[in-house]
């Protein structure tokens, strides 16, 4: 059954057709969550509950899969701006992932490059790194890109090359300083205990020997 | 510019699988919140189905729980329909099987029906059929070292009486942590495989191999399928001939597998024995070794030919892989067509085998000499009649003579340090009494060895302990006697890291005790090797420990030794880390804790662990990698292998860790933890305790039990004077960590004295110019400031600037931090241009920063009110004004909204704008100023009737009475209702009400 069949027939209350659509689409919706909250479970669960909403239109021409992605990027907005809402900040689009606090749930790869590149990523402004993200990710068309994101189609190159170009930047500057990745230290007082703890007493440096 | 590798990266991270155990849990939780539970499992016999693990040729195999013993098998299930025949049979195969318990053969549990199928349960296994690890190459050696392991299996079930019938790699699993334990015993048999039938059945046997239940589901369903035969076959003599069997197998290349290690006698049509297993198995080990079968990728031919051939063929040895000879030899006597030929049982087989692992001499000169001295004192007591062990002391007296406890003497106070007499007073101490116990229990060791004449395997051991122990305090001692500055700096981490006399004692060697005292004499010298880079280490002479370490590590690796290879790795780890470099310590340390865990090495894999999270977590600023370094340490930790001490670090690094994450309960409750596991070893007095003491003090202060964190700082700090003296920088640092909790309670005269001691140490010790000095003069910088002692603060704020600018350069954050603070100081003497200029150096710092955040942004904020502040004092209401604004502008950008800050600079400006007569403007400013405050400190706080009353100034200005009145009123209802305020807003605020009444 392709998807389209699959979601009629789950908002008919065919539960077994929703698991189906479930298991073929977690895991792009679980990718898109992520790396942009830290807790990502209730996300995940609103966009699939908004797929079977009547609300939500799908009209069978366009991909599930975008439709699906579309879902997920109203879902972010409305709660980013709940937190905006709590912090009083400025616009979405502009802000980045990195001044909103919000930590990913675990780092997907130890390895330093590609930590490096999902922080850089995070730094963009949140539009940007959305459209990367779809691009690279997801590989949604330039029509689907523009749909979604609801810029204009003839742009979307343009940006996505800007996108880019910030994302090298921000590289760069990530791979100059590594503390970049963590907070600087700011409270003078600490500043004793922290130097306590990188260097610790050097005869409580045990292990065993028999 | 199109970077395609950006673009490769980019799609590579979108790709990441997310198969973990948590992200399957999650994945699990939404699915069961969005559509509600799934149905209830079923069952298998008494067991609990969980699922497919894999299917085999033979039936499938399922994942179950063992609701009874709560644990999880695998069950498997042969449902296949000519096994009905056989089910008798398989039963008690199964039942024999269920009776053999080794670590080498996986466990049956119990076997059953369920309705058609018969259901087997057993051991669940984690880990790698043999078949595909061996595709992987690997050194003889770890070859030798699974398959030993295997054959072990084989013989003890031989020795039950049982035969495996169809031994292949693909039936031996090699879990996780490096166990081999061999499959599917009997079974073949239970079914009739390979058997020649001895009574006509109207079908051939079903004959389809199982295949090991192993997790990661890559079952090789590897088997002889048939089609039912329609012949019936003649009554069979003991030895039918091939072309029956030939029938019966089917020419696919999933034959071929089997076949491969097959025994001739078994293709014959014989009945398998002992023999016929231990010849697949030399099959199996060959291939692990060659990576090729013995007699080529088709054997059936050669092994015909072994049946009937006068000259049977026997198996060549390629000359690379260099596999000793013994074991070429041992192989080809397995593999000997006649099984009477073949090596008389399994055990003569693995001895031989064992017997090519053992170490080469040891070669090193001087390492034979230093034991050779050892062994010769032994030998020594031993001839002395009277009491031959009147001269164990002896040894010991000769690394700790009086000659030397003078050299040491004069070498330590020879160099003029201040802390240098406390530091023999420690020195001296712990050595004498390293010394008396080692003395004793040598003496305790030589009488009870004497009392067991044949000389048990423990105190064997415990004598070797011992040696390597007086070895040891010969080297600390021979380092302490040239000691240099720098070392004597060391010299008490030096002799405190003295591994303990009493853990020798301890020692409890399960292994059967040795053919000779030379038996595992190489491994001993290496230790000794060791013990010596760990003596450097602790003396902090970094390259040296390295070096030596290194050294070790090679050795143990020549000598087949991994414990030891990981032993020396964790060295080598400390090391590096000590010269300041973390990602080649890591490199070490991550290999050690691998090798550690295939080995079974609990105490080494939790001290590596826990050395990974000072290395990645703190010191790399991996976090979460840190944690699960932490983690693992900390739940291996509790295993009865891990000595107290270890444990003890593991939970000290997991609180270290929980600090920098700011995660202050776990960091808590571990430093706790730390410090009842060294009590409970060293009792209340030993210098380990500081480090948990101190870490649990910063702890304390953060959650803000100012009292607790005072008690255990203190507790640390008495415990390093006694250790250390007064004079040493170590004591130093804790001083001025102590004397931060002191001012965060107000005692600032005690504060104050901590400091100047700390510093005056810290200078005399370290020199004006250490990077450590920065923050002990800032601290004290700002006790001068709020005693009020404004000249003395600026002279310390200034040198804290200048000891950062010198070690961090004059952009760093923290620089600007402290100019900020000198600027208050300043200003507080009434320097008010001094303090503009040094607001405005902190205020270029801060935005010469490259990636700003709002953090960085709310101190430019702050900085912009401080200076709006200092240019209306020297009444330049423009540049006053100007800066305000500049400030709430900086926040607005950075989009904050509800800080105390901005509130302060609305006020500012406010009262600016005022005072040039725009009264409209100034009203909504002190407005905004006084909903944050209202939210911030409450309605009824300070802050807030300030804002009343400049709110009550607009107003009146504008000539609205009747609300100036509401807000002058509500200011000095708060006025009065908190007491205790000064006199100059009351007496304002009042004034303001005369005029407001005289107005109207």
């Amino acid at each position: 059954m392709d998807d389209a069949a699959l979601l009629w027939a789950w908002r008919e209350g065919n539960r077994a057709a929703g698991e189906e659509l479930f298991e073929r689409h977690y895991a792009t919706v679980e990718r898109f969550f992520r790396n942009k909250v830290a807790e990502p479970d209730d996300l995940i669960q609103q966009t699939f509950v908004a797929c079977v909403e009547a609300k939500t239109r799908f009209r069978g021409d366009s991909k599930f899969r975008t439709f699906l992605l579309g879902i997920a990027i109203n879902v972010l907005r409305t709660h980013y701006h709940r937190i905006q809402r709590q912090r009083g900040m400025s616009p979405l689009h502009d802000t980045s992932l990195a001044d909103l606090g919000q930590t990913p749930s675990r780092i997907l790869s130890d390895r330093d490059e590609e930590r490096l590149l999902l922080e850089a990523l995070r730094r963009l402004p949140l539009q940007l790194q959305l459209l990367l993200e779809l691009r690279y990710w997801d590989e949604l068309k330039h029509e689907e890109l523009a749909e979604l994101l609801e810029l204009p189609r003839s742009t979307i190159n343009t940006r996505l090359r800007r996108g880019r170009e910030l994302l090298e930047q921000q590289l760069r500057e990530l791979a100059a300083s590594p503390q970049l990745l963590r907070s600087t230290i700011t409270r003078l007082d600490d500043w004793v205990e922290q130097q306590r703890r990188r260097s610790p007493l050097a005869h409580h440096d045990r292990e065993p020997s028999a | 510019m199109n970077d395609p590798r950006l673009e490769d990266r980019l799609a590579k991270l979108g790709r990441e699988p997310t198969d973990d155990a948590p992200a399957q849990a999650r994945k699990q939780g939404i699915k069961t919140r969005l559509f509600g539970d799934p149905a209830p499992p079923s069952r298998i016999g008494r067991f609990l189905d969980l699922g497919l693990l894999g299917r085999g040729a033979m039936g499938t195999v399922r994942r179950a729980y063992d609701e009874r013993l709560a644990r999880e098998v695998a069950i498997k299930l042969v449902s296949d329909a000519s096994a009905r025949h056989h089910h008798e049979r398989l039963l008690r195969e199964a039942q024999a099987l269920a009776k053999l318990s080794h670590p080498n053969v996986v466990q049956i549990y119990e076997a059953g029906e369920r309705g058609d199928e018969i259901f087997i349960a057993m051991e669940l296994v984690d880990g790698l059929p043999l078949d595909a690890w061996q595709r992987q190459r690997h050194s003889w050696r770890e070859c030798l070292h699974v398959y030993l392991q295997a054959g072990r299996g084989l013989a003890a079930a031989h020795e039950a009486g049982l035969v495996h019938r169809d031994f292949k790699p693909s039936n031996c699993i090699r879990d996780t942590r490096g166990r081999v334990r061999v499959l599917d015993f009997g079974l073949a048999r239970a079914l009739d495989l390979h058997e020649p039938l001895d009574e006509p059945s109207p079908s051939a046997a079903a004959s389809t191999l199982a295949s090991p239940p192993v997790i990661d589901g890559s079952s090789t369903s590897i088997g002889i399928s048939t089609e039912p035969s329609t012949r019936v076959p003649t009554r069979a003599s003991t030895r039918a001939g091939p072309t029956m069997l030939e029938v019966r197998i089917t020419a696919t290349h999933t034959v071929m597998g089997t076949l491969a290690y097959m025994s001739p006698e078994q293709l014959g049509g014989s009945r398998a024995d002992a023999r016929s297993d231990q010849f697949s198995f030399c099959v199996a080990l060959y291939e692990a070794l060659f990576g090729a079968l013995p007699f080529g990728s088709n054997p059936r031919l050669a092994l015909l030919a072994m049946l009937h051939a006068d000259r049977p063929p026997v198996p060549s040895f390629p000359p690379s892989p260099r596999v000793p000879a013994a074991v070429r030899h041992a192989l080809r006597r397995g593999l000997s067509a006649d099984p009477a030929a073949r090596w008389p049982a399994m055990d003569p087989l693995l001895r031989e085998l064992e017997g090519a692992l053992r170490p080469a001499r040891w070669r090193s000169p001087l390492l034979l000499g230093v034991l050779a001295a050892s062994t010769v004192f032994v030998t020594a007591t031993m001839v002395n009649d009277q009491d031959p062990c009147a001269d164990t002391s002896i040894g010991v007296e000769a690394q700790w003579s009086d000659q030397r406890r003078d050299e040491v003497r004069e070498a330590l106070l020879g160099t003029g340090l201040p802390y240098a007499a406390d530091t023999w007073e420690t020195v001296e101490r712990e050595l004498d009494a390293h010394a008396q116990a080692l003395e004793r229990e040598l003496l305790s060791t030589c009488r009870a060895a004497l009392r067991s004449s044949s000389g048990s395997a423990s105190s064997f051991a415990q004598q070797l302990c011992l040696e390597r122990r007086q070895i040891g305090l010969g080297h600390v001692v021979e380092l302490l006697g040239a000691a240099d500055p720098a070392l004597v700096e060391h010299a008490v981490p030096l002799v405190t890291s003295l591994p303990s006399v009493e853990a020798c004692v301890a020692l409890d060697d399960p292994s059967p005790p040795p053919a000779g005292p030379g038996q595992d004499e190489p491994q001993q010298l290496v230790s000794v090797v060791l013990d010596r880079a760990r003596a450097l280490i602790a003396a902090a002479r970094y390259d040296e420990g390295l070096a030596v370490a290194s050294q070790a590590a090679r050795d143990a690796e020549a000598l087949g030794d991994p414990v030891l290879h990981a032993e020396a790795r964790l060295v080598e780890g400390r090391a590096l880390m000590g010269r300041g470099r973390p990602e080649a310590a890591r490199i070490e340390l991550e290999a050690a804790s691998i090798a550690a865990l295939r080995y079974d090495s609990d105490a080494l894999v939790v001290a590596a662990s826990a050395k990974l999270v000072e290395v990645v977590g703190i010191s790399l600023a991996e976090h979460d990698q840190g944690l699960m370094h932490a983690s693992l340490a900390v739940s291996l930790a509790e295993r009865p292998s891990v000595p107290l001490r270890t444990r003890a670090v593991a939970h000290t690094a997991h609180g270290n860790l929980s600090t920098t994450r700011g995660e202050l309960e776990p960091a808590q409750h571990h430093y706790e933890r730390a410090i009842e596991l060294l009590r409970e070893e060293h009792g209340d007095d030993h210098v380990s305790l500081v480090e948990p003491l101190d870490g649990l003090a910063t702890v304390l202060r953060q959650r803000g039990e100012l009292e607790r964190a005072l008690e255990h700082r203190r507790r640390a700090l008495d415990l390093l004077v006694g250790a250390y003296g007064h004079q040493h920088p170590t004591t130093a640092f804790t001083k001025a960590n102590l004397a931060a909790i002191h001012r965060d309670r107000g005692q600032l005269q005690e504060a104050r004295r901590l400091l100047e001691e700390a510093i005056a140490v810290m200078v005399r010790t370290l020199g004006v110019d250490h990077p450590s000095l920065a923050a002990p003069h800032s601290g004290l910088a700002t006790v001068l400031d709020e005693q009020g002692e404004h000249a003395k603060a600026e002279a310390e704020h200034r040198e804290a600037i200048r000891v950062w600018e010198q070690t961090l350069g004059h952009h760093h954050p923290v620089v600007a931090t402290a100019r900020f603070n000198l600027a208050a100081s300043l200003g507080g003497r009434g320097e008010v241009e001094a303090a503009i200029e040094e607001l405005e150096l902190a205020l270029r710092i801060l935005r010469s920063h490259p990636s700003p955040t709002p953090q960085l942004a709310l101190r430019s904020a702050e900085v912009l009110r401080e200076l709006g502040r200092r240019h209306r004092q020297r009444d330049d209401l423009v540049t006053a004004e100007a800066r305000y604004r500049e400030g709430i502008a900086e926040l607005q950008q950075a989009g904050v909204e509800h800080e105390e800050t901005l509130a302060g600079l609305l006020k500012g400006l406010g009262r600016i704008v005022l005072e040039r007569g725009d009264a409209p403007q100034a009203q909504r400013l002190h407005e905004r100023a006084l909903a944050i405050y209202e939210q911030a400190h409450g309605p009824t706080s300070l802050q807030a009737a300030h804002a009343h009353r400049h709110l009550a100034h607009a107003l009146f200005a504008q000539a609205q009475w009747d609300r100036a009145r509401e807000h002058v009123d509500a200011a000095i209802e708060i006025y009065e209702h908190l007491g205790n305020v000064d006199d100059d807003p009351i007496a304002d605020a009042r004034a303001l009400q005369g005029r407001i009444a005289s107005a109207r």
